[in-house]
């Protein structure tokens, strides 16, 4: 699906475990205007030094173990950080996480 | 001599009451650790792997590793090994608790039960000292109530590992309940205790251990406590949230099993998830010996029909497989179906995944109205708790085919396809066709469909220790062999598979098990101990007439697509991956180890 620069998606992004209390919400919606990455996503949610240091160990580094999906698929799988969004694009991001 | 086990194995013959004490092998502690290595070697070598689960000639070995009693941190866990009443594969269930430790610190590592009492009785181990005595008016009872009496009939402080009904009822899906919540829950073990009439053990001990590197112990064990510490898995996920962290993650990917295996994704699982038990029953969490991580949930239901009453659970594993493998997002009633089932001393994996196979025969009309008390429809709460009542009582013609487990109630009503399975045990809470990996361990574990025995999702999913692609084909043979023989070595020690997630490497474990014994173990070396007991395990299976045919998964994850969500069209392409594992094992093309493998790792050639 191409994105045009003046386009404006929805992005739903969903918190887990300790992240939803970092965040303050299990589920928020995002609109963005024109193409956007992951990065572009999550700088736009850390609005706040706390929250970046949650999830960031630099710029455009995400911490390690950190795990963002993309409509369930790993981002390193993907693109990374600069896998690209689209309309309807879920976006999910763990903390560490185990058990059995 | 080796240190760090008493060097005594205590032989107990239910038929003729004898009981007798034995040296411990040194040699096959250097092969086979302890705990299910060892004991599989006993029960390789001692019983016929053609006899029935239930006849007299199998033989139970309850068993510790080296590291119970020795302070290593989740060090404690007891292992019984026997042959499976679920599907006769040379089975060993794996149990936390404080049973390990204190039966370690009475003077024994192990224990072999042979043989079938007259009638009902119990063991009584107490310092050193060992009595059957009488279970008769404790037969049938739940594990609270054989608790409450055991511990009265002999020190309140006595530790308490018991069958409850289910396991009377000769349930080949029946647990071993230890400590009244935590099971040895998989491959039937309480079945075979209730065939020979013996109810379990009570035991007291105040005996030390010899160690052999004291102040090496006490740094090793030092530095395993950090790693899991400063590992966020065990230091921060497990011990806020449980085992139930992992229902997100597993739905969001779309490996979570729906009404047996017909999807892999329900919209609202996370209203059972490790989030969801900590806001709403959570009490505090549970510990068990020597454990620094804290995965225990201890609960309370606190609203609706059940409320009041507490407990212990649920886990991951039956978080899913009393609720959405059952189509049920109701988290009370799957806390209660939980309580339910430590009370009958049922395996709430193999329950829940069997009463998901027959609301699935039921929808599709293949029970008969006849044989059920009420319709056994997905979603539907109160007909799973129910379920579980039947199953634990066999109770009508339904309540006992429950019990028998999924592929022989789906046998019997003509659809053994629908049983999710492998080897006839139920496969856990990762869809294989989601993440390859833990398909093709599903397929070749040795006691059946089990996820602890090669948890691949560690990579595949979660990231840890390293991240693989969950939908690629390519090296999950290394990696299901590797997590394979690596955790032979954890539970042969009688440490917890989740001390992996902060001790990713065997160089993590071989300090504590070189100080704890005296044996200069290297990290190949016990590699190599975890190969040989994988090995041994599967010429027992050749033996007991298992094939390659049976390392397979149900006909549903080898060919049906997941309809919905985030690994839709999925299958799990099993033929992918097996000859390449068949070839890393060093078997031949039958899956059976070739002469040259079983020479490398010191193992007679059998067949």
């Amino acid at each position: 699906m191409q994105v045009r620069p003046d386009d404006i998606m929805k992005i739903k992004v969903k918190f887990f475990a300790t992240f939803k209390e970092a965040f303050g919400a299990e589920e928020r919606e995002v609109e963005f205007e024109g193409r956007r990455s992951v990065l572009d996503l999550l700088n736009s949610l850390c609005d706040s030094v706390e929250r970046r240091q949650v999830l960031f160990e630099g710029c455009a580094k995400l911490k390690p173990y950190v795990k963002v999906l993309k409509n369930g698929r790993l981002i390193e799988h993907l693109d990374g950080i600069d896998t690209q969004l689209v309309e309807g694009d879920l976006i999910a991001v763990f903390p560490p996480v185990g058990g059995g | 001599m080796v240190k760090g086990f008493n060097g005594v194995i205590a032989r107990v013959n239910l038929s003729t009451g004898e009981i007798k004490k034995e040296k411990l092998n040194e040699e096959w502690v250097r092969l086979f650790i302890g705990g299910r290595g060892y004991g599989g070697k006993i029960i390789y070598d001692e019983v016929d792997a053609k006899v029935a689960p239930f006849a007299p000639q199998n033989k139970v070995v309850i068993a510790t590793g080296p590291t119970a009693a020795s302070n290593a941190p989740a060090g404690g866990r007891t292992m019984i090994i026997t042959k499976g009443a679920l599907n006769g594969t040379l089975a060993c269930s794996n149990v936390g608790g404080f049973f390990g430790p204190e039966f370690k610190k009475a003077g024994y590592d192990m224990v072999i039960i042979e043989g079938k009492s007259p009638k009902p009785v119990y063991l009584w181990i107490n310092d050193g000292t060992i009595e059957i005595r009488d279970a008769q008016k404790l037969w049938g009872k739940k594990p609270d109530q054989i608790e409450e009496a055991v511990k009265s009939e002999t020190d309140p402080k006595a530790r308490v590992m018991t069958i409850g009904p289910a396991g009377v009822k000769l349930s080949r899906i029946a647990a071993v309940m230890f400590d009244l919540n935590r099971a040895a829950g998989r491959t039937g073990v309480g079945a075979v205790l209730g065939s020979k009439n013996f109810l379990g053990i009570a035991v007291r001990g105040t005996k030390k251990v010899e160690i052999a590197d004291p102040a090496g112990l006490k740094e090793a064990n030092s530095q395993a406590r950090k790693l899991l510490k400063e590992a966020s898995i065990p230091g921060e996920a497990l011990p806020t949230y449980g085992t139930s962290v992992l229902v997100n993650i597993m739905n969001e990917i779309g490996g979570y099993p729906v009404k047996n295996h017909q999807d892999a994704y329900f919209p609202t699982a996370g209203q059972t998830g490790g989030e969801a038990i900590a806001e709403k029953i959570l009490i505090k969490k549970g510990a068990c010996a020597a454990c620094p991580i804290a995965c225990g949930r201890i609960t309370e239901i606190r609203e609706g029909k059940y409320k009041g009453e507490h407990g212990e659970g649920p886990e991951f594993e039956t978080t899913w497989s009393l609720g959405v493998m059952c189509g049920i997002d109701d988290l009370n009633a799957i806390t209660k179906g939980n309580y339910l089932c430590n009370e009958y001393g049922l395996d709430t994996i193999s329950a829940g995944v069997t009463i998901a196979c027959a609301m699935e025969l039921y929808e599709r009309g293949y029970i008969p109205e006849k044989d059920v008390p009420f319709p056994m429809r997905f979603g539907d709460a109160e007909a799973m708790i129910k379920m579980v009542r039947l199953m634990g009582d066999r109770e009508g013609i339904i309540g006992d085919l429950l019990a028998e487990g999924s592929y022989r109630l789906a046998e019997h009503y003509g659809h053994a396809e629908l049983s999710m399975s492998a080897k006839k045990q139920e496969v856990p809470a990762y869809d294989p066709r989601a993440v390859k990996g833990i398909g093709l361990h599903y397929a070749t574990s040795n006691r059946g469909g089990c996820h602890v025995r090669g948890y691949t999702v560690g990579p595949e999913v979660l990231g840890w220790p390293m991240q693989l692609d969950r939908l690629t084909y390519e090296g999950k043979a290394g990696l299901a062999k590797m997590f394979q023989d690596f955790t032979a070595v954890v539970d042969s020690s009688s440490m917890c598979l989740f001390t992996f997630f902060g001790m990713p490497n065997m160089s993590d474990y071989s300090p504590i098990l070189r100080a704890i014994t005296g044996i200069p173990y290297t990290d190949e070396e016990l590699l190599k101990a975890g190969e040989r007991i994988w090995n041994l395990e599967r010429l027992w299976n050749l033996k007991a007439g298992f094939t390659k045919k049976d390392d397979t998964l149900p006909p549903r994850l080898l060919k049906e697509p997941i309809a919905s969500g985030a690994s839709q069209g999925e299958i799990c392409e099993l033929d992918k991956m097996l000859p390449e594992y068949y070839k890393l094992r060093g078997w031949d093309e039958e899956g059976i180890p070739t002469k040259e493998k079983l020479n490398e790792l010191d193992l007679e050639t059998p067949l």
